[in-house]
């Protein structure tokens, strides 16, 4: 047995450096929100402290011409999208989809939901593209998914990447959360839109962390509509869509994908934004969007993924699709 | 864990989940709160973008954490020494027990010996005290220590022995007073 003299000299190392657990708790959540900045941002360039004033002066200089010629503003799209009134564009697809009635949805049946677009990954340096699509199979009592496939193809090299991907945890019990929804949540929901803001946000506090009710609703719809959209009533479609106009804060542009006409709906908070994407025939869900303002203009140059157009701070668009399939479809 | 097996949205946040509180202990042990939380912020970052490059037979996740950590906080060498001086220069050293047990040792005149380890520390080489550190605070393994810290587990051992001999000689010096 150690002759706990022995360790003396460590215990004196421990006990002056020790720290008390109320300042570290308050510096992991300090560290916590540093990193998750730097994820949010490109990557960030620090300068050697022992590199001689002049140098890095001089290799700041030429840094910032080059930077300066490369990064120069890359010209708009010819014809920049138009802006639509928000609560217009809104009620536009709430009629276009009123005549679409929910699916129903058999003991035996799940839903699979495919979502197909290019991600921008600034992480990697230089950043890259990826081509992604994202397979789920979706039990309908709480939108728990019964299996996933993931595959991603890195852009800028040939390499097809097929991944099964872990199962995402969702919160609470089904129905209980905009999260896991369930087609009987789903029916129940309220018709009138103050009632429909109500249950929102009451239906994505769980996830919403700091954020703002409105980005937290905002956000949760990502979430929701995949799978839900299929299911919503008319009525409750109409509701919901009324409720959203109302957030603050969103914009409304027609785009076009996949020679559809789309209206993009976005938000920004924190520089971050998100984009929800809906058919203009059909009034429905059809995607999402995200990026960040003040990011490299690298996605200027044009999608490489055909029918998938990014803008200079879209960075991130995927168009989902959601079917109704037999249980023993699901792959093993 | 592997870094592969994980998404690429989730994989950062576990690992901070898993490792921040025991890597910023060991970071704020040497460096000012604001440094410590950079230093701990930047390893994570730093492995999230390198998380390709790590290879799942070494000595674990912490080892390669703590690796890059002892390397950020290199660049803060003398912001570290000049603090091991301050606070070796205080009235009372501020001491912090964590377990109530152990506040038998604190009462043997705490402050004094404080004062003498922290000047012993800032008197030891940067591989010295890296690896004490790692050792006493962090309480690395020999093996997790030799991976983070680059070196053959041999010289771990060495450096480690000449490390608690000037930290015990100080001590001790304690004694003479």
């Amino acid at each position: 047995m150690t002759d706990p003299s022995d360790r003396d000299d460590l215990i004196v190392v421990q006990q002056v450096l020790a720290v008390a657990p109320h300042e570290l708790e308050a510096s992991w959540s300090r560290a916590r929100a540093l990193l998750d900045a730097r994820l949010a941002s490109p990557a960030r360039r620090t300068a050697r402290r022992w590199v001689p004033a002049i140098t890095a002066a001089v290799v700041l200089v030429v840094a910032l011409g080059v930077a300066g010629y490369l990064r120069r503003p890359a010209p708009e799209p010819a014809g920049a999208p138009p802006v639509v009134d928000v609560a217009a564009a809104f009620d536009r697809l709430a009629t276009a989809a009123s005549e679409t009635l929910p699916v129903t949805i058999g003991a035996d049946q799940v839903l699979f939901v495919r979502s197909d677009g290019v991600m921008s990954d600034f992480e990697h340096d230089p950043p890259i593209k990826t081509h992604y699509r994202y397979d789920l199979w979706a039990d309908p009592q709480g939108m728990r998914p019964l299996r996933v496939r993931r595959y991603e193809q890195r852009l800028d090299v040939p390499v097809l990447d097929l991944r099964e991907h872990q199962l995402p945890p969702r919160p609470g019990r089904p129905g209980s959360d905009f999260a896991v929804a369930t087609p009987a949540m789903i029916a129940a929901l309220p018709t009138d839109p103050a009632a429909m803001w109500t249950a929102l946000t009451n239906g994505t506090a769980v996830s919403r962390g700091d954020w703002s009710v409105e980005q937290g609703v905002w956000d949760g719809m990502r979430e929701f509509l995949p799978t839900a959209d299929s299911l919503l009533p008319p009525a409750v479609r109409t509701a919901l869509y009324r409720a959203l106009a109302g957030i603050p804060g969103l914009t409304a542009t027609r785009i076009e994908i996949g020679s559809r006409a789309v209206v993009s709906f976005r938000r920004v908070e924190r520089k971050s934004l998100t984009e929800l994407l809906f058919d203009e025939q059909s009034g429905r869900y059809l995607g999402e969007g995200s990026g960040a303002l003040g990011l490299p203009l690298v996605t200027a140059a044009p999608s490489p993924v055909p029918n998938i157009p990014l803008e200079r701070t879209i960075t991130t668009r995927i168009v989902v699709t959601c079917t109704v399939v037999d249980r023993d479809q699901i792959p093993s | 864990m592997t870094l592969h097996d994980v998404s690429r949205p989730v994989d950062v946040g576990q690992l901070f989940a898993e490792h921040a509180a025991h890597l910023l202990r060991y970071c704020r042990g040497r460096l000012d709160a604001e440094d410590a939380e950079d230093v701990v912020a930047q390893a994570f970052l730093v492995a999230h973008r390198r998380r390709d490059h790590y290879r799942p037979g070494g000595a674990g996740v912490r080892a390669w954490l703590f690796g890059i950590a002892t390397n950020l906080i290199r660049e803060h060498r003398r912001a570290e020494v000049r603090r091991l001086r301050a606070l070796a220069r205080l009235p009372a050293a501020r001491v912090w027990t964590a377990d109530h047990a152990e506040r038998a040792v604190e009462r043997l005149d705490g402050s004094a010996r404080g004062r003498r380890a922290l000047a012993a520390l800032a008197g030891l080489s940067r591989r010295q005290r890296d690896v004490l550190l790692l050792y006493a605070v962090a309480e690395l393994t020999y093996e997790e220590i030799a991976d983070a810290a680059g070196m053959p587990v041999g010289s771990v051992r060495s450096t480690l022995h000449r490390a608690r001999t000037k930290i015990r000689i100080a001590l001790e010096g304690d004694l003479n007073d």
